[in-house]
């Protein structure tokens, strides 16, 4: 503050009052919130989300729009500054040419040798937002990732540079990762490096799908958002926050900044979900010129399989097998498909034996020498690329309402909520197929005598189906954590807590979309009404997810527990019904029809319910 | 007792030289507190893979590895050294998205030019390295006097 009064003294009146009044309006418009990052915060206080103060001229300028935008001004006429590459000119090539125009100051130029080298080497026509899809197995990665990809040319290559926004982050426990990472403990940094370094991290070492939205950016929102970069790495840092200021909201504020018409990252006020940053774009009008799809490597491979007659596969095992040797083999079909079967056996067991090593080598020979090269169908006509875009998947939150009538209760009113994300009667597209990840999730239900009480809340559950093939065998598994009713007759509709784990084989059937599945279970839970206050119960059982059209999509489980502490006169074994039928409407709404049953074998009182929802995404 | 002893000493050692190093961040006006500097200068993760570190990228003249481009005439043995198995298994197969960029990377985008090296594909695996690959690569596209 000192400094500015000083200032003004050397400054003509006129033209300092001027500067305010312009300030006064121009440092309220949208491009200066989204250049400087500012936000109110969870206070209502206007405060940017860069952390490092290298990024501010005026002491306030993390507050105050107005004396940030008048320090900046004074700080780019600033003569007295060394004209070379650390004058602010050159440090903020976006701030600097956006107050040149709000301003109209024409101050004496400084050579920027530094960021004019850097814009030479990177040449940008377009900008491509790339997102990382789920992998196999591992359902905590359906959120996915989000980066950007910066185009040189109409023909996109794989030499282009790739932006991103991620951790800093040291090898520390997983438990002091988890809480540095929740409450901003490490440092975030836009980071560059060619697209084929992160296609080697996605789809080849995590075997993710990559999809790739190609964004409508006039040259003077690419220029802007490349200068902005430039200004966000050298003069600031952001506090990674894992669930909301994470690697897709900072690509949202880039993609702000570059074109403050779009408004992208307001929504995300508690959380950040990189597919609902992905989903905001899409709906934004005229944003997304065109979307690609990129196959994880485990999906080239199945493809080239899959092209395989019987005996083509037979002889393709045995070269792969080192049974016959690849001399035998002339067939550049064949020959690749070993060599992928091969390559993604590695990827898989991420040790191959020095003779598995020799093998293929020796295949890759066999098929240079056959030479010419094979034809495959493009991979849009063999898979069904439309329904698996993630953008065009349901929303993550759901909201339910239901009536229905439980044996031992009577009828009632159920309220639910989900925080996240997918079940196995939610439609598929978008999400991994036949699928489960659910967090957050609770239900509340009502009866006539107006009481409300809680019916579950489940923290978390996640089923991973593995459908057995003839090149890939992996077990199905499932888990869960949830707080719930008992009406199975151990006790009188006891809160019980439990915890259940599974695993098992899954199979698909060539005749129609259906999944079959057998499990193993074993179930530990406490709650005052059973004996001793806890139960623990393996279990085995059974189940089918038939998708029968867009809308309807049925699922039926049923599983035979045993109890291993039951009291004498309880009965030891627990049948367990579970069916399901959804009908769904444009991935907005669901009507949903659902019955359980209980029964302790030998026991001629079974008791069910069955229930009729409502729900809606949101 | 020895080993802890290295240990030490080289952590210690590394706190002492990221103590001197001033122009640890990022050029003009970066300020990190003294906490952070030492995680800046860590093993990098994103969010979900672990990053190995690379050769043949720049550092500007403000020395600041976030703006790492790679240096022009280091593209073709940076692209063969990241994208090696990709590159070998496309040369065999007479295409790809890899060949096409390695082709561009060395300045001969022709049909010519991926035949040829599939043809000679033998003698460049025999080489076992990225290096290998791009000498081998040169040699070719010179006799082919190919133009970009």
């Amino acid at each position: 503050m000192k400094i500015f009064f000083l200032l003004v003294l050397f400054i003509p009146s006129a033209f300092s009052a001027t500067v305010e009044e312009i300030a006064d309006k121009a440092s309220q418009s949208r491009e200066w919130y989204t250049l400087m990052h500012y936000r109110r915060n969870a206070f209502f206080r206007i405060e940017s989300e860069a952390d490092g103060e290298g990024f501010f001229f005026s002491e306030d300028g993390k507050h105050d729009p107005q004396a940030e935008m008048i320090a900046s001004v004074k700080a780019f006429q600033d003569e007295s500054r060394p004209a070379d590459i650390r004058h602010p000119q050159c440090a903020f090539p976006a701030r600097f040419q956006y107050l040149k125009k709000v301003f109209s100051i024409d101050p004496k130029p400084v050579e920027c040798k530094d960021y004019q080298w850097w814009r030479e080497n990177l040449p940008a026509q377009s900008v491509t937002v790339i997102f990382a899809s789920y992998y196999a197995n591992n359902p905590a990665s359906i959120f996915g990732h989000t980066f950007l990809r910066i185009n040189s040319s109409d023909k996109k290559s794989i030499s282009d540079y790739g932006v991103d926004f991620s951790a800093l982050t040291t090898t520390e426990s997983g438990v002091i990762f988890a809480i540095r990472g929740v409450f901003g403990g490490y440092t975030g940094q836009f980071n560059m490096k060619p697209y084929y370094m992160k296609l080697n991290e996605y789809i080849e070492n995590e075997n993710r799908d990559l999809w790739e939205y190609d964004l409508n950016l006039t040259p003077e929102q690419v220029d802007r958002l490349l200068a902005h970069i430039w200004e966000l790495q050298k003069n600031t840092y952001f506090d990674y926050y894992f669930f909301r200021e994470n690697c897709s909201y900072q690509l949202l504020t880039l993609l702000e900044a570059a074109n403050p018409d779009w408004v992208l990252s307001k929504e995300f006020d508690f959380e950040t979900i990189p597919v609902d940053t992905v989903k905001v774009l899409s709906k934004k009008k005229n944003a997304i010129k065109d979307v690609h799809y990129r196959p994880a490597f485990k999906k080239t491979v199945t493809q080239r399989l899959s092209g395989l007659s019987q005996s083509e596969h037979l002889q393709m095992k045995s070269l792969a097998k080192g049974k016959i040797a690849p001399e035998e083999v002339t067939d550049a079909k064949i020959l690749e498909a070993a060599i992928a079967d091969l390559r993604y056996e590695r990827f898989e067991e991420k040790k191959f034996s020095e003779d598995q090593e020799a093998r293929l080598k020796s295949i890759l020979i066999q098929r240079a020498k056959v030479g010419g090269k094979v034809e495959y169908p493009d991979v849009r006509e063999t898979l069904p690329v439309r329904k698996m875009r993630p953008d065009l998947s349901h929303n993550s939150q759901k909201y339910g309402l239901g009536y229905g009538n439980n044996a031992s209760m009577g009828r009632y009113t159920e309220l639910s909520m989900r925080a996240a994300l997918h079940d196995l009667l939610d439609q598929d597209p978008g999400y991994p197929r036949n699928s489960l990840l659910e967090m957050a999730k609770l239900k509340l239900r009502s009866q006539k005598t107006n009481n409300i009480y809680v019916e579950e809340i489940k923290y978390g559950e996640a089923f991973s189906l593995f459908p057995v093939t003839r090149d890939e065998f992996k077990w199905s598994w499932r888990a869960a954590g949830r707080s719930y009713r008992v009406y199975d007759g151990t006790c009188n509709r006891c809160l019980s807590h439990q915890f259940r784990t599974g695993f098992g084989m899954a199979y698909t059937s060539p005749f129609a979309d259906l999944d079959l599945y057998s499990m193993i279970y074993l179930t530990g839970e406490a709650s005052k009404g059973f004996y001793r206050g806890y139960r623990i119960a393996p279990g085995a059982g059974l189940g089918a997810i038939w998708t029968m059209s867009e809308q309807f999509k049925f699922h039926y489980d049923f599983e035979l527990a045993h109890d291993l502490n039951r009291a004498d006169y309880i009965r030891a074994n627990r049948l367990i019904h579970d069916v399901g039928l959804s009908f769904n409407m444009n991935l907005v709404h669901e009507l949903r029809l659902t019955g359980r049953s209980w029964l302790a074998v030998k026991d001629k009182n079974a008791v069910d319910e069955i229930q009729l929802t409502y729900s809606f995404y949101y | 007792m020895f080993k802890f002893v290295l240990v030490a000493a080289l952590v210690l050692g590394s706190f002492a030289a990221l103590a001197d190093d001033t122009s640890d961040g990022c050029g003009l006006g970066w300020q990190v507190t003294k906490k952070k500097t030492f995680s800046a200068t860590t093993t990098r993760f994103t969010t979900n893979a672990f990053v190995p570190p690379t050769f043949g990228m720049t550092s500007g003249t403000i020395g600041c590895e976030q703006h790492a481009l790679v240096k022009a005439d280091m593209k073709p043995l940076h692209y063969a050294d990241a994208n090696y198995e990709n590159l070998m298994t496309e040369i065999a197969q007479g295409q790809g998205e890899y060949l096409t960029g390695f082709a561009a990377a060395m300045g001969c985008s022709s049909e010519a030019f991926s035949s040829a090296l599939q043809s000679n594909f033998s003698e460049i695996v025999e080489g076992k390295t990225p290096a290998d690959l791009v000498r081998k690569a040169r040699t070719i596209a010179n006799s082919l006097n190919c133009q970009a």
